[in-house]
């Protein structure tokens, strides 16, 4: 089971890296198709659905972790949360079922998914 | 860095079932062994890339791709289905080769771009639809790709 606002935050970070991939260079070299701006903007506007989907508590705290990184959510990966690579404290453990919680990392503030 | 060293054999399947867009890329989604859950969201972000355009890049070759966090290094799959399936590929012919490319949002060694550039690259060989399609083993596929030295 994943928490259900983490499952938005996730969905919102995928969608704001989708966008910022199409828009290099080296994408556009590789020759793979994009249709119209159109379609980029309705990218835009389901990244706003989602982020209106957070309760205010969250929307809060993802809007100030935004400001401060490119990335909001951070994988952790043997107890190292890959956004700051600081350890994330071991009473907070290591395992997949972890992320039925909402959590931060205390260290960078970013929304935490435990990836192993 | 070479394709060959992202594929392994039980992450390519040269007879795939679906018949719809839909049902190979959950089949070919299937070949990264996620859990449901990883399965059902990276389902969602391979739909929303088809979306803004379908990646099929025409000789019968799709690339669908995308970034997210429900893996943790660059995986990669490949599938093939002789009959072709409709896709909306550029040129409006049925794909029958299927490369999926996912990878975290943050890579250390930041692999995802080349990588989907040097399949494109691949892809654009001449003979590349024709050997892909004589391949009889998950094998000829890595030999394929040595060989080419992409």
């Amino acid at each position: 089971m994943l928490h259900p606002e983490l499952e938005i935050l996730l969905e919102i970070q995928d969608l704001q890296t989708l966008r910022r991939d199409i828009s290099t260079e080296e994408y556009a070299a590789a020759g793979i198709p994009i249709d119209s701006t159109e379609r980029i903007e309705r990218l835009a506007e389901r990244i706003a659905e989602r982020e209106a989907q957070l309760t205010p508590r969250t929307r809060t705290a993802y809007q100030r972790v935004s400001r401060r990184h490119e990335r909001v959510v951070a994988p952790v990966l043997h107890g190292v949360c890959y956004g700051c690579f600081v350890h994330v404290p071991t009473s907070k453990g290591h395992d997949k079922e972890r992320n039925t919680e909402l959590r931060t990392c205390e260290s960078c503030g970013r929304f935490i998914y435990y990836t192993d | 860095m070479e394709l060959r060293q992202f594929f392994t054999e039980d992450a390519i399947k040269l007879d795939l079932e679906g018949t719809t867009k839909d049902e190979v890329l959950k089949e070919l989604i299937g070949l990264l062994k996620l859990d449901e859950k990883s399965e059902g969201m990276l389902y969602k972000m391979l739909k929303r890339r088809e979306n803004l355009g379908s990646t099929g890049i025409g000789r019968g070759i799709a690339i669908p791709h995308c970034r997210s966090l429900v893996v943790n290094k660059l995986r990669v799959a490949f599938g093939r289905k002789l009959q072709g399936v409709d896709f909306k590929a550029i040129d409006e012919k049925p794909v029958d080769f299927f490369f999926l490319i996912v990878a975290p949002p943050l890579e250390v060694s930041n692999q995802y771009l080349p990588v989907l550039g040097k399949i494109a690259q691949f892809s654009k060989e001449a003979d590349v639809p024709q050997r892909l399609r004589d391949l009889t083993a998950p094998q000829q596929f890595l030999a394929l790709l040595e060989e080419k030295g992409v």
